[in-house]
């Protein structure tokens, strides 16, 4: 099985950020979306493989 | 994430020891987003020419995801709500400096008729605990 893959995206840089540092967390089909990682046991967006259904 | 009042914010610890795609920051009146977009094997795609490709992610069944970046001029009702927001909803602490970092979120959608949803990612409103000192307690 594939191990999921985790993007972190951000604005700004690294001393001065203007945002969170944003999980996009791919596993198969699946895509979760959260603001962080403790935020993400919280608040997440799922996205998911039925989308390409139809 | 618009620009707004306040600034710039802190990462989270142990974020910065994290590979992270950063995009530059707002400017004055901007909002930088991200949009995620699925795209099936085999299908043509091809975006705006302001939009800057951060990652493709690839899923099973050779199917992709395209995380794009942009900047643009936001509208100045989208920009006075968010600092309305701000100003509405502070979340006050005695040590300020004790805040580790988030964000303040508010989930919306795109006014067009697609109907999009959108995460506004905005910095938390601190202000220190409002002391009312020894003036202000009732009189006995």
């Amino acid at each position: 099985m594939a191990k999921a893959q985790t993007l972190r995206i951000a604005t700004g840089s690294a001393d001065v950020p203007y945002s969170g540092v944003w999980r996009v967390v791919a596993d198969r089909d699946e895509v979760y979306l959260g603001a962080s990682k403790a935020a993400m046991g919280i608040f997440k967006v799922s996205l998911h493989s039925s989308m390409f259904e139809g | 994430m618009p620009r707004t009042s306040l600034g710039s914010r802190k990462l989270l610890p142990g974020d910065a020891d994290k590979k992270i795609h950063w995009y530059r920051a707002p400017e004055e009146g901007e909002t930088v987003e991200f949009s995620l977009y699925f795209v099936r094997p085999g299908t043509p795609a091809s975006w705006n020419s302001d939009e800057t490709v951060v990652h493709i992610l690839r899923l099973s069944h050779g199917n992709r995801l395209v995380v794009l970046a942009s900047a643009r001029p936001s509208p100045q009702s989208f920009l006075d709500t968010a600092e309305k927001l701000l100003r509405e909803n502070v979340f006050r602490m005695n040590d300020v400096n004790a805040f580790h970092g988030g964000s303040f979120l508010w989930v919306t959608q795109s006014q067009d008729d697609l109907k999009l949803p959108l995460i506004v990612d905005l910095p938390v409103p601190l202000q220190p605990t409002i002391n009312p000192g020894p003036f202000a307690l009732p009189q006995r």
